[in-house]
């Protein structure tokens, strides 16, 4: 008896300093936060101002016409960006699956754009984009098309910083290519003695092992989607005309530019509640078509 | 059941942790101060923004007025990159903040109306041995406020008129005097817009910025303004008939077939107003007087002239500052004083002016700029014609503003008509406006 407390002693003590972490620095602050999202509260003046105001936000939020423009822009951001980067990379993926020589190199020019940090991908693609000195409007006029002002017409900014994205999926192409590696080659030569072409070994082998992979990814890409912030920060801060005001651009400038904490913080929750719902949804239907190896008795 | 109570227990020490944190930083703050060897030192702080490369004289400052005041030790904790608001804002919402901080004019009225800055004039009435009489009375009206000082002038950049002399050269043109009205300009930048052979701008006569500084000296030389005197009311001043009529032209500058100036999208893309002035792609801007660090470092010849006066011989301009303020929640305002006459005072304002880089604040040391610098002249002229923008009369001022640029965003973008955008901006600002 005592033997067993004293080792489940050592189990807790071992934990403390990440339990610790949790509460400070994300259990805490969420609370914080929680309590701010009932309340008014413009930071500047201190802790001591801070003032319940019931369901206040809330009722604002749902009043606010940039409230709607900021979920317009993020759910196109996410209903456009969220599949094309998946097809993309999975396509990427089984490119570089391929047994070539240097095919490490490739990798390897793949993955690059993803470890650079994010402000600075976007100071240059500010460069690329530039309609008068940028190497893609360059390119453009060789083929004779004039290149809109990219970032600073409302009609293709949001489109711009898509397309841009493109370029940083490094990480999904990683996780689908050791997903890919992991597919047994027997299954596939198997598919070929009964007569499966290129087209139906992809769909009938490729897509059902890799799955969970797909499952996966495709969360990691909502929630990652919902919350895209730091591209249009650096690059457009919401403009033109609101064209790029993302969600959590919104619910920044509401926290400090305007200092409205309160509102911000209500604004935080329930975009925390839309990324909820989609990922469950994403969750219930998966039974459907996830397919887990070794999970037989389920059939 | 158990489990949940545990766990509660655990959530509430945490959060009491965390206000500790937050709240009790003050306390912590003044144990270290004890716990110093010399008792009676006080221990201060002070911000502005930008590197500690660029704030020599401050560095410099700081340590005069540590040599000179042994009770006090003074540390200088500037903050680069574009980030000093938040900074500042979450210091003082953690209070944590500096004693002593430094404040853009845009946002004077902003910090005072949330009590986070303390008046001087208790603390002026008592010292007989600092006469702020030596200031630009301009500046010293500038940190007054709802009959209150609460900020002692650091710096300041007057806005003029500044032109590239070899465009004017080549197109045999007379420079910009005193004389000229805003038609003058419209006329001079037309012939100094060149076109390339492809129908291409190559040169710009103006730069009609979405800037709203510039517009307001615009609008006040047309008679007419963005707000009301106190800043209480947009409807029959943002959208009243001369201002629509004077903003039409405005635009009209940078759009069309006769257009002078690049759009605000053109000017971004081709590097700022700035850039192309000193690339001799910009013939004439209106903007502060910081811009002369860059142009005296480049090849461009340039001048500076008066801001144009209108029809009716009615000329406006503004002057972008800079000040020192106190926290109102400092453990040490009396030391924080002495910190700030001395950052605002003589020896201060004459060691940043040395090299030119910045205005003298004071009243002597400027009449002596002004008799031996010509390009300064025009600029310390301006000062004579100064208005005060609508951040700096009311704190709705960030309202009429932010209204202002979405109205010429849209305007500049053709989504509305100059009179519906202005129209609309006024009826949004005052439906916000709660004092």
């Amino acid at each position: 008896m005592k033997h067993k407390s004293r080792s489940e002693k050592a189990g807790y003590l071992f934990i403390l300093p990440w339990f610790l972490g949790l509460l400070l620095f994300t259990i805490g602050p969420m609370i914080f936060s929680l309590i701010l999202s009932f309340s008014k509260w413009d930071i500047i003046t201190g802790i001591g101002s801070i003032e319940f105001v019931g369901l206040d936000n809330f009722v604002n939020i749902f009043k606010d016409e940039l409230f709607y423009t900021s979920l317009k822009v993020t759910f196109i951001f996410a209903l456009v960006s969220v599949p094309l980067y998946q097809i993309i990379s999975l396509l990427v993926a089984m490119m570089l699956n391929m047994r070539t020589k240097g095919m490490n190199f490739f990798r390897l020019i793949f993955f690059m754009p993803s470890v650079i940090p994010a402000v600075a991908v976007s100071m240059m693609w500010i460069m690329i984009l530039n309609p008068e000195y940028g190497i893609l409007n360059k390119a453009l006029s060789l083929v004779g098309i004039e290149g809109p002002a990219w970032l600073q017409d409302p009609k293709y900014a949001l489109s711009a910083l898509i397309v841009m994205g493109i370029w940083g999926i490094g990480n999904t192409i990683i996780i689908y290519l050791s997903g890919l590696q992991g597919v047994p080659e027997e299954l596939y030569e198997a598919a070929q003695l009964d007569g499966a072409g290129i087209v139906r070994r992809f769909f009938s082998v490729t897509i059902p092992m890799i799955s969970p992979t797909i499952f996966f990814n495709l969360i990691m890409g909502i929630i990652g989607g919902f919350q895209y912030f730091t591209q249009a920060f650096v690059m457009t801060n919401g403009g033109p005309l609101n064209s790029t005001l993302f969600y959590n651009l919104f619910l920044y400038n509401k926290a400090f530019k305007t200092y409205e904490m309160g509102y911000a913080s209500a604004l935080s929750w329930i975009l925390f509640a839309i990324i909820l719902i989609f990922t469950l949804i994403v969750i219930r239907t998966s039974s459907a078509w996830v397919y887990y190896n070794g999970d037989d008795d389920k059939d | 059941m158990k489990k949940w109570a545990i766990l509660l227990v655990v959530t509430m020490m945490a959060t009491l942790v965390l206000s500790a944190c937050s709240s009790g930083s003050s306390e912590t703050k003044n144990e270290s101060q004890s716990g110093t060897a010399d008792q009676e030192k006080v221990q201060l702080k002070f911000t502005v923004w930008g590197d500690v490369a660029s704030a020599g004289p401050e560095v410099k400052l700081t340590e005069e007025f540590n040599k000179s005041h042994p009770n006090i030790e003074v540390k200088f904790e500037p903050v680069p990159g574009d980030g000093y608001g938040t900074k500042l804002t979450t210091s003082l919402a953690a209070g944590q903040a500096p004693d002593v901080f430094l404040i853009g004019e845009g946002d004077y009225y902003k910090y005072v109306d949330k009590g986070v800055v303390e008046p001087l004039d208790s603390y002026l009435e008592a010292d007989k041995s600092f006469d702020t009489s030596m200031f630009q009375k301009d500046l010293l009206d500038m940190g007054h406020i709802n009959g209150k000082t609460y900020y002692l002038p650091k710096d300041f950049n007057p806005l003029s008129l500044w032109y590239n002399k070899k465009l004017f050269d080549a197109a045999g043109m007379e420079y910009p005097n005193e004389n000229w009205t805003w038609d003058d300009l419209n006329a001079a930048a037309k012939k100094l817009t060149l076109k390339d052979d492809k129908g291409k701008i190559k040169q710009f006569g103006f730069n009609a910025t979405k800037w709203e500084y510039p517009i307001f000296t615009y609008l006040w030389s047309n008679g007419t303004s963005i707000s009301n005197e106190d800043g209480t009311k947009a409807e029959g001043f943002m959208n009243s008939d001369k201002t629509i009529a004077a903003m039409e032209k405005y635009v009209a500058m940078s759009k069309g077939a006769d257009k002078v100036s690049p759009t605000p999208q053109d000017a971004e893309t081709l590097g700022g107003d700035g850039s192309m002035f000193m690339t001799d792609k910009l013939a004439m801007m209106v903007t502060g007087r910081w811009v002369k660090y860059d142009l005296d470092r480049s090849k461009v010849d340039y001048g500076t002239s008066l801001i144009p006066k209108g029809a009716d011989g009615e000329r406006g301009g503004i002057i972008a500052a800079a000040g020192w303020a106190i926290n109102a929640n400092s453990k040490h305002k009396q030391e924080a004083y002495e910190l700030v006459k001395w950052l605002s005072g003589k020896e201060a304002q004459v060691l940043r002016s040395e090299k030119g880089l910045v205005l003298p604040a004071t009243v002597n040391e400027l009449e002596e700029v002004k008799k031996t610098e010509v390009k300064d002249k025009p600029i310390i002229d301006m000062m004579a014609f100064a208005k005060k923008p609508v951040t700096m009369v009311s704190s709705n001022g960030s309202l009429f503003v932010e209204e202002f640029n979405k109205a010429m965003e849209k305007i500049l973008l053709d989504q509305s008509s100059v009179k519906d955008a202005l129209n609309e901006a006024a009826k949004n600002v005052d439906s916000k406006i709660t004092k």
